[in-house]
């Protein structure tokens, strides 16, 4: 989107000008609400935003916004993730047991593609079955989740085993010119998936499937193959999240995926893609990790119990729905 | 005094007027059209009337009173009830609880099924539609069904009133016909009809008055017995209208076949329809509603599976497995149904043009933007799309601009193969004329169109020749010499042999 240099603008012109503000009215408030809490929370703890802890703050919102990319796609299809809790938690056991606490280059790289690998690999399973099987998308990842806690639960016998290689450990922790290694990351991350939503003809498809899956098909969009490119590529994020999860704690735990779940679609839903697919975009999800990492960390220190965190992103996600469920699509 | 009148109503839409201090009244015990061609005011006028939309200023007067309808309920509940062209039936529920929703009659408090279906039979027995089975999920039902159980449902309601929104444009000719017995008894109990309809005929017909709207305004009020079509379309358009189809040029004398069908057989929709299609030819596909054309043209687009007989395209055999395919053989299909088949309504205009053909328009998947914007350009030039911008969202055009867009997604593929299925629905007579002209530039250009329509108008007077189905068969091919309505309706109701077609 660019608008045109002031002085030539035409009325053409000035109703883009409004299209873009409806279009991005919601980023624009998530946007807002970063800077109203960031205020708010260095009033009562002025030790919160220094440099360092908001350092601290992108690193926690580059895991939740790296996990919420690939729902952010998902969304977008009209389908979703559930599965990406034991996706991840898999991926993280596999990470460290394969490394198995050796730093040799062997031991490191068969262990890190293997935990990728998984994640894609599940990922598609999820596609296959929302594409072709044509199960709905919340009952496969559901499904799916249940099988790969399962599998988790086998393959460590409840015990996970094993510590973050060092190239983890430095990916999670470390920081370049000061930058944090996951806030590169994140932004890698970022500008792939903006472009991709917004720039290639996979995206356009994304939009046109979310928004109405018979005309695209009868459009020539081959649906199918888009929609399991789009769950393999949100296993490829929750594999990604993993590896960060493992660097930032030096293990891998049963559960630490769960964290993730529910926040990643509140992400997705305050940045203003609808929940029921067809419209919105990354950038809204950035604004929507960080929004709600800081939430988390404001509910923290405020000493609040993590259940009120639960109901929030609850309330969140729930009262989103009711918006976007009543608010129809589009004038006749 | 007039049961529902409407005095000097105004409202804009931002900077859109839509009506400016437009006025009409119907009488009891009158059929009375609204007239006028897309953005002409009367679709708002009927939204207003009937409380889904607010004036911004004017009065409504029923029966000597002047009322404010807050809600379509609020109009209901006084006898004012809309049949819109949308469809408001769920399609999940059967035909009995679709009739009943939200009224449903009770035993002991839980619902009465058994009565909702004698209930539902006899009402559709009493409005005339008694083939229509109460117990069938609406889903499952053709379209003209589907409105006449939306006819069913309004009327069930007692209204004073009832108006009817393009509520026919759905039905074959007999259904219409049957229809329209029903509501002449229906008004010579008193009642009043608002009829809203493209179809010219239709209104001569059927209707007793008529109020003209162009750009905003009533323009007249005519007594339909009394006036000429002419005389009317002159006022919905300002203009004289020339010849309504263009010229048809003289066929060549080797016609070069394009598309052959070989019987092709989609159990029990479809049975060995055999026929081909020349180049640079237009191929009526008649008959009544529902006998198989639809399903036709989607098995040729590749969208059924399990499909037998053989399809060549241009001597090479073509296989129907998916669009894609379909469309990489340089074929394209103008759906049914533009709202949810044809075009992807929360889209832009240039979104919904360029998605056939992002692969061709992208450099290693990414979307050439610039390429994109010129061709959408182009064809919103090409096809006089009237659209703020080409950002704006399709969902907000009127009708026959969303239909121009529907195709002009199409003309980027520079298909060799048109498959189009009732292109002319629900548009205004301009927008119509529009789209005749550029079948004909189209086929003129080499271009070969397979062209369903229920308007049998429209086949006598711009095919070159016309296959007539009925249940599931091609039962007739007509020459240019045999395009006429008596040959039409005798081959639409089954009356003639299968083996009359010429090999």
């Amino acid at each position: 989107m660019q608008a045109s240099p002031a002085g030539t603008a035409t009325p053409f012109d000035t109703q883009r000008l409004v299209a873009v503000w409806e279009k991005h009215k919601p980023i624009i408030i998530a946007y807002g609400l970063i800077i109203v809490v960031l205020i708010v929370t260095g009033l009562r703890h002025p030790g919160f935003i220094s440099a360092n802890n908001l350092r601290n703050q992108l690193v926690l919102a580059s895991f939740l916004g790296i996990a919420a990319a690939g729902q952010t796609i998902l969304i977008l299809t009209g389908g979703i993730d559930l599965s990406l809790a034991w996706n991840l938690n898999f991926s993280a056991i596999l990470l460290t047991k394969l490394a198995a606490n050796e730093n040799t280059f062997g031991a490191v790289s068969w262990a890190l593609s293997a935990a990728i690998l998984s994640s894609v690999l599940f990922g598609i399973l999820n596609g296959m079955g929302v594409a072709f099987l044509r199960i709905p998308p919340l009952v496969m990842t559901l499904g799916m989740n249940t099988v790969l806690f399962g599998l988790t639960t086998y393959y460590t016998k409840g015990t996970p085993q094993g510590t973050a290689p060092n190239i983890i450990l430095d990916l999670a922790t470390g920081r370049v010119l000061g930058i944090p290694w996951a806030v590169v990351l994140w932004i890698v991350v970022s500008i792939f998936v903006v472009f991709l939503l917004s720039r290639t003809n996979f995206g356009r498809d994304l939009y046109a499937i979310g928004n109405n899956v018979q005309a695209a098909y009868l459009s020539g969009v081959s649906v199918r193959k888009r929609l399991v490119a789009s769950y393999g590529l949100a296993g490829l994020f929750a594999g990604l999240t993993a590896l960060l999860l493992v660097g930032y704690s030096n293990q891998s735990y049963l559960r630490m995926g769960d964290a993730y779940v529910l926040p990643s679609i509140a992400a997705v839903v305050v940045g203003g893609t609808s929940i029921l697919g067809g419209s919105g975009g990354y950038m809204g999800t950035i604004a929507g990790a960080i929004l709600i990492t800081l939430v988390q960390s404001l509910l923290t220190i405020e000493n609040r119990p993590r259940a009120d965190q639960q109901i929030l992103f609850g309330v969140i996600v729930l009262s989103m729905l009711l918006i976007y469920g009543r608010e129809s699509k589009v004038r006749g | 005094m007039p049961v529902l009148s409407a005095e000097r109503i105004s409202k804009r839409f931002g900077g859109v007027v839509a009506l400016d201090e437009a006025s009409f009244s119907c009488e009891p015990g009158e059929i009375h059209a609204l007239l006028g061609g897309n953005g002409a005011g009367k679709s708002t006028m009927v939204k207003i009337l009937c409380g889904v939309q607010p004036a911004d200023s004017g009065t409504i007067t029923l029966a000597g009173e002047p009322v404010t309808f807050a809600s379509p309920r609020a109009a209901i509940a006084r006898g004012v009830v809309p049949v819109f062209q949308e469809l408001s039936l769920v399609p999940d529920l059967t035909v009995a609880e679709n009739l009943f929703l939200n009224r449903e009659p009770r035993r002991l408090g839980f619902v009465d099924r058994g009565s909702m279906r004698r209930e539902t039979s006899a009402l559709l027995a009493r409005y005339g539609f008694p083939a229509i089975d109460p117990n069938v999920v609406v889903r499952d039902l053709p379209l003209a069904d589907r409105q006449l159980v939306e006819i069913a449902k309004a009327m069930s309601r007692d209204p004073k009133v009832l108006i009817l929104d393009e509520a026919t444009s759905a039905l074959g000719g007999r259904e219409v016909q049957h229809l329209f017995d029903v509501l002449r008894g229906y008004r010579d109990l008193g009642k009043s009809i608002i009829f809203i309809s493209h179809r010219m005929d239709e209104v001569r017909d059927f209707c007793d008055r008529a109020t003209v709207f162009r750009d905003g305004v009533d323009v007249g009020t005519i007594d339909v017995d009394r006036s000429e079509s002419s005389e009317i379309v002159r006022m919905m358009i300002g203009r004289q209208l020339q010849d309504v189809f263009p010229p048809r040029p003289a066929r060549p004398a080797a016609e070069k076949p394009r598309l052959s069908v070989e019987n092709l057989t989609w159990a029990p929709a479809l049975q060995d329809v055999s026929f081909h299609l020349n180049e640079g030819e237009i191929l009526g596909l008649a008959g009544l509603d529902g006998q198989g054309q639809g399903d036709l043209l989607l098995s040729l687009f590749g969208v059924y599976a399990g499909t037998s007989g053989v399809v060549r395209m241009d001597g090479e055999q073509l296989s129907l497995n998916g669009p894609r395919g379909v469309m990489a053989r340089k074929a394209a299909l103008i759906p049914e149904d533009r709202k949810t088949q044809g075009l992807i309504l929360p889209l832009s205009v240039r979104e919904n043009i360029a998605l056939p053909v992002l692969p061709e328009l992208s450099t290693l998947s990414v979307v050439r933007q610039s390429v994109e914007n010129n061709v959408a350009g182009n064809i919103i030039r090409q096809l006089s799309i009237k659209t703020p911008s080409m950002h704006a969202v399709v969902g907000r055009l009127s009708g026959g601009n969303q239909q121009k867009v529907a195709i002009g997604k199409w003309l980027v593929t520079k298909a060799n193969v048109y498959l189009m299925y009732d292109p002319t629905r629900g548009i205004d007579v301009g927008t119509k004329q529009e789209i005749y002209q550029l079948m004909r530039e189209l086929a003129t250009n080499g271009a070969s169109i397979l062209f369903f329509s229920t308007d049998s108008e429209e086949i006598i007077g711009l095919c070159d020749r016309a296959l007539v189905m009925f249940e599931g068969r091609v039962v007739q091919e007509l020459g240019p010499d045999q395009l006429d309505k008596e040959h039409l309706m005798a081959a639409s109701l089954g009356l003639v042999a299968p083996e009359a077609i010429p090999a």
